[in-house]
C-alpha cells in the first residue's frame, strides 16, 4: 500500500510585491499510517506553510503531492471542501471553537454540516463517546468561553476526530497552554494515536512536547531534515 | 447544511448590540413607511370622500359625447331625467343612490357688477342618495338648499367676496381645534358662527342670474341666496353656483330633463365592475365615467402624493439597507478566523455565503415583524384619536384617520427581509471568499 502522506519536490513562494519570500524550497516528505510525528524548526522556517500545503489549506508553488492516494496538488481549494472534511482534522493553536455551539454542537459540527449527515441520534451517540473519551463529558452542555483552555483544546481534539479522519494536523497546539496542560493534551493525542491508529503531524516550538514524539522532522530553511524521535 | 440555518439564526443573538441597531435600523424604517403611507392614504381617503360623497358621485352618466365637449357645457347634450331611467341605474348591483343634475353657465350679477359662473342645478330631493356630503359643503353662517326651495342659490363664498359682500368669520386657529376635545371644538365653532350671525346683515343678499337654452333663447331670473358654498377647489369657489334642478329647467327650457346622473355606489372597490354593468344596462347613447376619469385634477393630487411617498420610502429603504450592510461587514471582519475554521472543515464556500445572508434574513424578517406590529399599533392609535386637518375651502372639520392595509403591511415586511437580504450580499460574498490560509492566521 501506498503512504498515507507522500510529498515530493514541495516549494512554496510569496510573491511580495516585486520581492518574492520562499517558505518551502523542496520538501520531500513520507508519513506512513499510524505515525505520530511532530514538525519542529525556528521561528519562520516553514512549518505552518507545509502544514497548510498538507491540510489541502493551500495550494504549493511547485511539486506535487498524493494524500491517501488522491493527487491532491492539482485541486483547487473548494473542490477539496470534501477531502478536508472526511481525511483530515484539525487542531489549531488557538482552539478556534464556534462560540454559539456548545460543546456537544463544536464537536459534532463537521460530521453535521456534511450534505448528507448521518442519523443524528446515532452521530449524537458517537459524540458522546468521544467526549466521555477526551474528559468532557460534564461539559457537554457548556459554551466554549465556559471552559479553560486545556478543555477548549479537548472539544478541539475531539471535533478533529470525531470524522474518523485518516490524519490529524495540529499546528502548535500546546502553545497557548501551560506546561502541565500541554502534557496532559500531548498525552492524550499519544494515547488516541496508540488506541485508534489515528495518524498524527503536528508542529510545536516547545521540546518538552518533542521528546514524546516518535518521529521528529526539522525544517530549516524550508528544507526538511528527518531526525529519529524516541 | 442541516446545521447552517440554525447557526445563522444562532449568530444573530451573537453580539446583541449588533444585531439590535441593524433590527432597529430596519424596524424604524417600516414604522416610518407604514406612518407615511397611513397619512398618504389617510389623505386620498378624504379627497376622494370629498370628491365622491361631496360632489361628483363614484359614477355619472351623460349623453355620449358630453366629457369629451365638457370645457363648453354643453347644455344641448341633455337626457330624459324619468323615473325609468332613475330605477334602471338603482337597480344596477353596487349602485346605492341617484341623482340628477343640469351643468350650466351664464352671467351673475349682484345689480352693480356681473360675472360668468357655472351652475349647478341639483335635485334636492335625490341628491344626498348619491353624495351624502353634498349638504356639509355649505360654509358657516348660511344654509344649504333644501327640499322645497324654488328661487333660491348657493354662491361660492369667494364669489360672494367679490360682490363686497359680508364673509362668514376664519374658523378659531387650528390649534385650538386641535388641542380640544370634540365637545369643547364644537362650542368653539358654534361660537363663531353665531358671533358671525349676530353681525351679518339679517336681510339676504339677490343675484340676478342669466343664462341661455340650448336652443339659443336667453333667459334671466333673480334668485335669493341662501349660503355660501365651499370646496376643495378653489375655482368651484369663485365661480359655481348652485341652484334647485327645477329653478334650471325653467331657466334653460330643459322640463324633464338633465345633463348628468350622478351615481353613488356601496363599494368603492368594485367601481369598475358598477360602470361597466352601467354601461350594458343604459345602451350606447349613453357614456359612463368613474370619479377619477372625471376629476383628474384629485386623481393627480394622490398620484403624486404616492410619487412621494415612494420617493421617501425609497431614501429610508436604502438608508436602512446601508446600515445593514455595514454591520454585516463588520460582523464580517470580526468572524474572520472562525470563517477560516469553517472552510477548514470542509464547509463550502457558498454554504458560508449563505450563513451570512441567512443571518441578515433573519435580523430582517424579526426587525420586519417588530416594525409592522408597533407600526400597526400607532396608526391604530392615531386614527382611533384623529387628527383634524383643514382641507383646503372646506369647514375644516375633516379627521384625517390614517390606516394602511394589511397586504401593505404584509409586503414591507417583506421588503424588509428582502432588503436585508440583498443588503448582506456583499459582506457575505467576501466572507465566502476569504484566503482560509489568512483567515486562519488572523489573531
Ligand atoms: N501570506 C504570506 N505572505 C508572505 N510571506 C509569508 C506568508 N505566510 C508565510 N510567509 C513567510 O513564509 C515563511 C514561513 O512562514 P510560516 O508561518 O510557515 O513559519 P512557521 O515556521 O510556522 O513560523 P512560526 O513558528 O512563527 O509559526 C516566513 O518567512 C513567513 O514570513
Ligand atoms: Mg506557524
Amino acid at each position: 500500500m501506498s503512504h498515507l502522506l507522500d510529498l515530493k519536490g514541495i516549494e512554496k513562494h510569496y510573491e511580495l510585491g516585486k520581492t518574492t519570500v520562499t517558505a518551502l524550497r523542496g520538501v520531500d516528505l513520507q508519513v506512513e499510517r499510524g505515525e505520530f510525528t511532530v514538525v519542529t524548526g525556528p521561528s519562520g522556517s516553514g512549518k505552518t506553510t507545509l502544514l497548510n500545503i498538507i491540510g489541502c489549506l493551500d495550494r504549493a508553488s511547485k511539486g506535487s503531492y498524493v494524500l491517501d492516494g488522491v493527487d491532491v496538488s492539482e485541486r483547487d481549494f473548494d473542490d477539496l471542501a470534501e477531502v478536508r472534511n472526511q481525511k483530515i482534522g484539525f487542531i489549531f493553536q488557538s482552539f478556534n471553537l464556534i462560540p454559539v455551539l456548545d460543546v456537544a454542537e463544536n464537536i459534532e459540527f463537521p460530521c453535521a454540516v456534511r450534505k448528507n449527515p448521518e442519523d443524528a441520534k446515532k452521530l449524537r451517540a458517537r459524540v458522546n463517546a468521544l467526549a466521555k473519551r477526551v474528559g468532557l463529558e460534564p461539559y457537554l452542555r457548556h459554551k466554549p468561553d465556559e471552559l479553560s483552555g486545556g478543555q477548549r483544546q479537548r472539544v478541539a481534539i475531539a471535533r478533529a476526530l470525531i470524522t474518523e479522519p485518516r490524519l490529524v494536523l495540529a499546528d502548535e497546539p500546546t502553545a497557548n497552554l501551560d506546561s502541565t496542560t500541554s502534557e496532559a493534551i500531548i498525552d492524550l493525542m499519544l494515547e488516541l494515536n496508540k488506541e485508534q491508529g489515528v495518524t498524527f503531524l503536528f508542529s510545536t516550538h516547545d521540546p518538552r512536547v518533542v521528546k514524546h514524539a516518535k518521529r521528529a522532522l526539522q525544517i530549516q530553511d524550508g528544507k526538511i531534515h528527518d531526525g529519529a524521535g524516541h | 447544511m442541516s446545521r447552517l440555518p440554525a447557526l445563522a439564526a444562532r449568530n444573530v443573538g451573537r453580539n446583541g448590540r449588533r444585531s439590535l441597531i441593524t433590527g432597529a435600523a430596519i424596524t424604524v424604517a417600516v414604522i416610518m413607511v407604514m406612518l407615511l403611507k397611513g397619512f398618504v392614504s389617510g389623505a386620498a381617503g378624504l379627497m376622494v370622500a370629498d370628491v365622491v360623497e361631496g360632489r361628483s358621485g363614484a359614477i355619472q352618466v351623460h349623453k355620449k359625447g358630453y366629457v369629451d365637449s365638457i370645457e363648453s357645457v354643453p347644455t344641448r347634450l341633455n337626457i330624459p331625467y324619468t323615473p325609468e331611467l332613475i330605477a334602471k341605474i338603482q337597480a344596477v348591483p353596487n349602485v346605492k343612490g341617484v341623482t340628477g343634475r343640469i351643468v350650466f353657465n351664464g352671467l351673475v350679477g349682484n345689480g352693480s357688477t356681473q360675472t360668468m359662473f357655472i351652475g349647478r342645478a341639483i335635485d334636492l330631493e335625490r341628491e344626498t342618495q348619491a353624495c351624502p356630503r353634498a349638504k356639509s359643503t355649505v360654509r358657516a353662517g348660511g344654509e344649504p338648499l333644501s327640499p322645497g326651495d324654488g328661487a333660491h342659490v348657493l354662491i361660492g363664498y369667494e364669489l360672494s367676496e367679490s360682490f363686497g359682500w359680508a364673509v362668514p368669520p376664519p374658523l378659531p386657529p387650528t390649534d385650538a381645534l386641535l388641542t380640544t376635545s370634540a365637545a369643547q371644538r364644537g362650542a368653539l365653532v358654534a361660537g363663531s358662527i353665531a358671533e358671525w350671525q349676530a353681525k351679518a346683515s339679517a336681510k339676504r343678499h339677490t343675484v340676478s342670474v342669466q343664462s341661455t337654452s340650448p336652443a339659443g333663447r336667453s333667459n334671466a331670473i333673480d334668485l335669493e341666496v341662501k349660503g355660501y358654498s365651499v370646496s376643495s377647489m378653489p375655482f368651484e369657489n369663485k365661480r359655481v353656483l348652485t341652484v334647485p334642478l327645477a329653478t334650471a329647467q325653467a331657466l334653460i327650457d330643459l322640463d324633464g330633463r338633465v345633463t348628468e346622473y350622478a351615481i353613488g355606489v356601496e363599494d368603492l372597490g368594485h367601481l369598475e365592475e358598477t360602470k361597466l354593468a352601467l354601461q350594458a344596462a343604459l345602451g350606447p347613447e349613453f357614456e359612463v365615467h368613474s370619479w377619477h376619469e372625471l376629476n383628474t385634477f384629485v386623481r393627480d393630487v394622490i398620484n403624486r402624493q404616492n410619487i412621494v411617498f415612494s420617493a421617501i420610502s425609497m431614501v429610508l429603504f436604502i438608508i436602512a439597507l446601508t446600515v445593514i450592510a455595514n454591520t454585516m461587514l463588520m460582523s464580517v471582519f470580526e468572524r474572520v478566523r472562525e470563517i477560516g475554521t469553517l472552510l477548514a472543515v470542509g464547509v463550502r464556500r457558498r454554504q458560508v455565503l449563505q450563513l451570512f445572508i441567512i443571518e441578515a434574513a433573519v435580523i430582517g424578517l424579526i426587525g420586519g415583524v417588530i416594525g409592522a406590529a408597533v407600526g400597526r399599533f400607532a396608526l391604530f392609535v392615531i386614527a382611533t384619536i384623529g387628527i383634524p386637518i383643514e382641507m383646503p375651502g372646506t369647514s375644516g372639520h375633516a379627521l384625517l384617520q390614517p390606516s394602511v392595509t394589511l397586504p401593505f403591511v404584509i409586503g414591507a415586511v417583506i421588503a424588509a427581509m428582502f432588503g436585508a437580504l440583498a443588503a448582506s450580499a456583499l459582506p457575505a460574498r467576501r466572507a465566502s471568499r476569504l484566503n482560509p490560509v489568512d483567515a486562519l492566521r488572523n489573531a
